[in-house]
């Protein structure tokens, strides 16, 4: 267990180092010692860059970034459903700028003399765009509130 | 303004355009992987023929979804603004301990 505390800052280590290696030879070894270990690393680090105000401001950036990402990222796969509910091409666009178009296949049948085109997709797809927003919803709510989770747990 | 400044500034301008990048080149992963997991032909075009395409390897035809230059665009702007907005809230805002 005592390798993981070189996971923590060298400040922390120099002020608490010796005390918490003590601390590990009495504690019985096991993977929730190591959780532990590894969030109060998360922890150490969270307070070393806050107490910095350019580090702090640079890890807002950081967060504000993937926040942004993800966001975008529901919002494609958003498209692609709302795509899927339509009966005809789905197009985003705001005042002159084009974003994006979808384009539902099309297939000729031929029945007898009458031919017609048919625009399918299966039924399945809207569920598995549902499931993927959930998953990118569900990593949105870990980026936003997981530092404070971290914060909160030590 | 001094050379410092000047070094200090455009030190910091490459930095945001090079987690940008990163950041967008993250995007385009994550918008490559569900277009697979949904089975549509991805499209981004940013030149003509289009930079990328990612085609499923089958005849089986799959609904196009094309992103044009202006979604690329707006991507790069709505990534910096909220970055940049974080992080220049938390410099105006920082207190020690906080």
């Amino acid at each position: 267990m005592k390798p993981l505390l070189r996971l923590y800052p060298a400040s922390w280590r120099k002020r608490y180092g010796n005390e918490m290696g003590a601390l590990l030879d009495d504690v019985p070894r096991g993977p929730g010692v190591a959780l532990d270990l590894l969030l109060g690393a998360a922890a150490a680090y969270g307070d070393v860059i806050r107490a910095n105000r350019i580090l702090s401001a640079m890890g807002a950036y950081i967060h504000g970034v993937c926040v942004a990402v993800l966001v975008q990222a529901i919002a494609f796969v958003a498209l692609i459903l709302v795509a899927q509910g339509s009966n005809s091409s789905t197009e985003a666009w705001l005042g002159p700028i084009h974003f994006a178009t979808v384009m539902r296949p099309m297939f000729l049948h031929d029945f007898g003399s009458v031919m017609f085109i048919a625009r399918t997709w299966p039924e399945l797809e809207g569920l598995i765009a549902l499931a993927c927003i959930a998953v990118l919803g569900g990593c949105l709510v870990v980026v936003l509130r997981g530092p404070r989770w971290v914060r909160t747990a030590h | 303004m001094s050379w410092r400044r000047i070094t200090t500034a455009a030190g910091f301008g490459l930095l945001v355009l090079a987690s940008l990048v990163v950041a967008e080149g993250t995007l385009a992963v994550l918008l490559l992987l569900f277009s697979f997991v949904l089975r549509v032909n991805l499209t981004i075009q940013l030149t003509s023929p289009p930079a990328l395409n990612a085609w499923l390897p089958t005849a089986w035809p799959y609904p196009d979804v094309t992103l044009y230059v202006g979604a690329v665009l707006a991507s790069f702007v709505v990534t910096a603004a909220c970055g940049l907005g974080a992080g220049a809230r938390r410099f105006l805002r920082w207190r020690a301990g906080t």
